[in-house]
């Protein structure tokens, strides 16, 4: 009588132990007629039509993870539309700067990340998990939860719980033991070793992002750690790299002497490098003709070949060129700027020496032989010389 | 096991299924007619072409729906699943009608080997032997600067036919005849198999069929996936001779199983609408069987978007212009309604429990899915017709529609001829009792 006077809080609620799965079945669906509200059952294994049995609504949990399902998409097209659309503007391959195909697998990936752990952390939440101690667990009976018996269990929150008279109830529905469970005396904290052990690790872990921080900002006369040596340092030839395998110790072979693009034998010195002889030729050889299409067809040429350094306009100020000099100013990159294709040196050169520059290179400008054939050779001089008398100064 | 089940003891189809079989050969037979009569009997020169894809576009639709349904019987086994075994039977049914299914495939050998319709382009080469050794040996090497012909055009022309004559030890029409033949050795030898041994089942109940069922089943997967993804290189992929996509069997695999869930639930809801297997296929099985729909809807939007996002996104011009033939005025409307059809509006539509759990509303969005299975089909197949016509407007007409609705009416009847005198359940299965007791959690 003692926990009457101390009224109603100082209980749990009350359980009761069955046998097997058809009495707790009878028992959940009596408990539920009766009007309780705050129960639960415990099984070892999920028992099927249970739910029903103890008319349980419909779980909240989809809607919450379609709302965050929801969010991440809006979450992930938003953040690259600012990154590469407002912040950081960046063209990628000629697309526009929200092209939506291109961030499709960022956008999934945000969806089911937080579909994933909206639907984990919910179901703790709502659960009210994590929680290391429950009051049932006080009832040396309610062991075997796990092994072999099942139990129901009212909560003394209930509107309808009485302690007398709900373990009588309880009773009444043919259980094999019936109690009421106390409330514990205090609140199921952390346990204090875990609590240290936690304390313990969390200072561990602040360990290594320190080590690499200070390796990152200090400086060693060791030399530098590879864990992948062979990514790091992989056995191939670059192109002006030394190597004692040929007498000449360059990695980089010149080609064989006469050696000729397939598909460009019929073309002569004059058309492929624009030469007769040693000297550049003026103007275009007759296997040219110069026409509204050729000239259209050099300007498609030139701003897909040239314009990134040289400027759409051929004043040497191309995107690349650009960017190059604030990294340079930086002191991030070293950089030639681009000839300005409309000064008076490029104005005064024989168009065959602009021929033989596409196809062989200048100064820091490689070959461009690979890349363009013969005629487009001239389709682009010709064109060079079309920005020249367009951009008189 | 029957005598313990008294719902099993009536579940056949009944009169059902020769009315049936009557209605799908006539709409079938009507159909098809028609469509050889717009093609071949009212139009010209340029009809005829556009039949023969038509043609094809409905044919593979069928085609791989039926081989869907072939597969769902064997993954079934491969699985060890019991909540399918109430509907297995549907799908055994479906692909027990291949021999006829296949039948109706023989017409397409006729573009195949004659002179007179070209479906597939590279069917030129092939019988053009001079012709490709001539390109083969490259055009461009022999140009001299000429004026006759563009240097661009030439080179263009010798890229396509470089990548042509490539291919022409595999793409040649005595070893395609070669592959057609071992496919259908393999189709009809694995649908009849699954067939006869769950039939074997009904009338003596026993585990041996099942046993030797599930053993074959994982050998039969490799087959099936092998022929599949072959047969959608050689006739689909292949009508754009010099493109190439790895993911294209794939793809094809994805929108033919998706297919074959959306046809089993259009199957029971109807049979369930006659009365017929009413508590034997209960909504936890259209659960079931909507969940995977919905899953294979959202796998071919995977796929698909996967092989559209690797090519927009490297814009290499020997693949693209599949891509591009697509996006074409006269198409991009296809192309925005499959994105639509095909994958957002199921998406949301199926996406809640109680839609799947709902047996008319799932089987409504079923129906729209089969729909959707064809415009996939005739997206892959008639942009061919249409490639480099700028000005082309788009070809479906009558002659399309009719024959689609042929080839569904030829489905029913192939499925109902073969459903008469038949149990719709395996009855003799040992996994029964459990798929009928089954729930989901």
């Amino acid at each position: 009588m003692n926990q009457q006077t101390q009224g109603k809080k100082q209980f749990y609620g009350a359980y009761a132990e069955f046998a097997d799965v058809d009495s707790l079945m009878a028992a959940a669906q009596k408990v539920r007629k009766a009007g309780f509200q705050r129960w639960d059952c415990h099984t070892p294994f999920p028992v099927h039509g249970l739910d029903k049995a103890m008319g349980i609504r419909p779980t909240r949990l989809p809607w919450i993870v379609l709302a965050f399902g929801a969010t991440g998409v809006a979450a992930a097209l938003a953040m690259q539309y600012w990154m590469n659309g407002i912040d950081y503007p960046f063209d990628i391959s000629g697309k526009p700067l929200f092209s939506w195909p291109a961030f499709i697998p960022v956008t999934f990936e945000m969806m089911v990340l937080f579909s994933a752990f909206s639907a984990f952390f919910a179901m703790w939440i709502i659960n009210g998990l994590p929680k290391w101690f429950h009051p049932l667990f006080r009832k040396p009976e309610f062991a075997r939860v796990t092994d072999d018996r099942f139990f129901v269990a009212i909560e003394a929150r209930d509107p309808q719980f009485h302690p007398e008279r709900t373990v009588e109830f309880l009773r009444g529905l043919g259980a094999v033991s019936v109690d009421v469970v106390e409330e514990p005396a205090e609140s199921g904290g952390m346990p204090r070793k875990l609590v240290y052990g936690l304390v313990v690790l969390s200072a561990a872990a602040i360990v290594p992002p320190a080590m690499m921080f200070e390796a990152r900002h200090g400086t060693t006369t060791k030399p530098p750690v590879n864990l992948v040596p062979d990514m790091d340092d992989q056995a191939k030839f670059r192109p002006q790299g030394f190597t004692p395998l040929f007498p000449d110790g360059r990695m980089s072979r010149p080609q064989p002497a006469g050696t000729v693009a397939r598909g460009t034998l019929a073309f002569g010195d004059d058309v492929r490098q624009g030469m007769d002889g040693d000297r550049f030729l003026e103007s275009p050889p007759a296997e040219v003709t110069v026409d509204r299409a050729l000239l259209d067809r050099g300007e498609k040429r030139f701003d897909i070949y040239c314009a990134v350094c040289h400027g759409m306009d051929g004043r040497g100020e191309g995107p690349v060129a650009v960017r190059a000099r604030d990294l340079a100013a930086l002191g991030q990159a070293t950089w030639v700027q681009p000839t300005d294709l409309t000064d008076d040196r490029i104005r005064a050169m024989p168009i065959g020496e602009i021929v033989h520059t596409i196809a062989n290179g200048k100064n820091t400008m490689p070959s461009y032989g690979g890349q363009i054939p013969p005629r487009d050779r001239w389709a682009i001089a010709l064109y060079v010389r079309a920005l020249q008398k367009a951009q008189t100064r | 096991m029957s005598d313990s089940q008294p719902i099993l003891r009536d579940c056949k189809a009944g009169d059902l299924a020769p009315k049936m079989a009557r209605f799908g050969l006539v709409v079938g037979v009507l159909g098809l007619l028609l469509g050889v009569v717009l093609g071949y009997g009212v139009g010209g020169e340029e009809v005829r072409e556009h039949f023969w894809f038509a043609y094809l576009a409905s044919y593979s639709w069928l085609l791989t729906l039926v081989l869907g349904t072939l597969l769902f019987s064997i993954l079934m086994h491969l699985f060890g699943a019991y909540w399918s075994v109430t509907v297995r039977r549907l799908a055994e049914i479906t692909h027990a009608g291949l021999p006829l299914v296949l039948l109706l495939g023989l017409p397409l050998l006729y573009p195949l080997v004659s002179h007179e319709v070209t479906v597939w382009q590279w069917t030129e080469f092939s019988h053009d032997g001079a012709a490709a050794e001539a390109f083969e040996g490259g055009a461009l090497d022999d140009y001299a600067g000429g004026d006759e012909e563009d240097y661009y055009e030439v080179l263009e022309k010798e890229e396509h036919h470089h990548l042509v004559s490539h291919k022409l030890s595999y793409l040649n029409v005595p070893f395609l005849l070669g592959r057609i033949v071992l496919y259908v050795v393999v189709w009809l030898f694995l649908s009849r198999f699954f067939f006869r041994k769950s039939l074997a089942q009904d009338d003596a109940p026993d585990f041996e069929p099942t046993r030797s069922l599930r053993r074959f089943s994982a050998p039969a997967v490799i087959l099936w996936a092998l022929t599949l993804t072959f047969f959608a290189f050689d006739f689909l992929m292949s009508l754009d001779e010099t493109w190439f996509s790895t993911m294209f069997g794939v793809y094809v695999f994805a929108g033919a199983f998706m297919a074959n869930f959306a046809w089993l639930i259009v199957v029971a809801r109807f049979l369930q609408s006659r009365g017929k297997l009413v508590g034997l296929i209960t909504p936890e099985h259209y659960h079931d069987l909507g969940k995977l729909m919905f899953a294979f809807v959202c796998f071919w939007a995977y796929v698909g978007f996967s092989q559209f996002m690797l090519i927009w996104y490297a814009n290499m011009p020997e693949e693209t212009h599949w891509f591009q033939n697509r996006l074409v005025p006269a198409w991009s409307n296809w192309s925005v309604a499959l994105m639509l059809g095909h994958f957002i509006l199921p998406f949301v539509g199926i996406l809640s429990r109680h839609v799947k759990r709902n047996p008319t509303l799932l089987a409504a969005w079923a129906g729209f899915l089969l729909v959707m299975h064809f415009v996939d089909h005739y997206w892959i197949v008639v942009p061919n017709l249409t490639r480099g016509m700028e000005s082309a407007g788009n070809p479906f007409g009558w002659m399309d529609l009719a024959l689609v609705v042929g080839m569904a009416g030829m489905l029913v009847f192939a499925t109902a001829r073969r459903a008469a005198g038949l149990p719709l359940v395996p009855i003799g299965d040992p996994n029964l009792k459990k798929a009928l007791a089954f729930e989901n959690a």
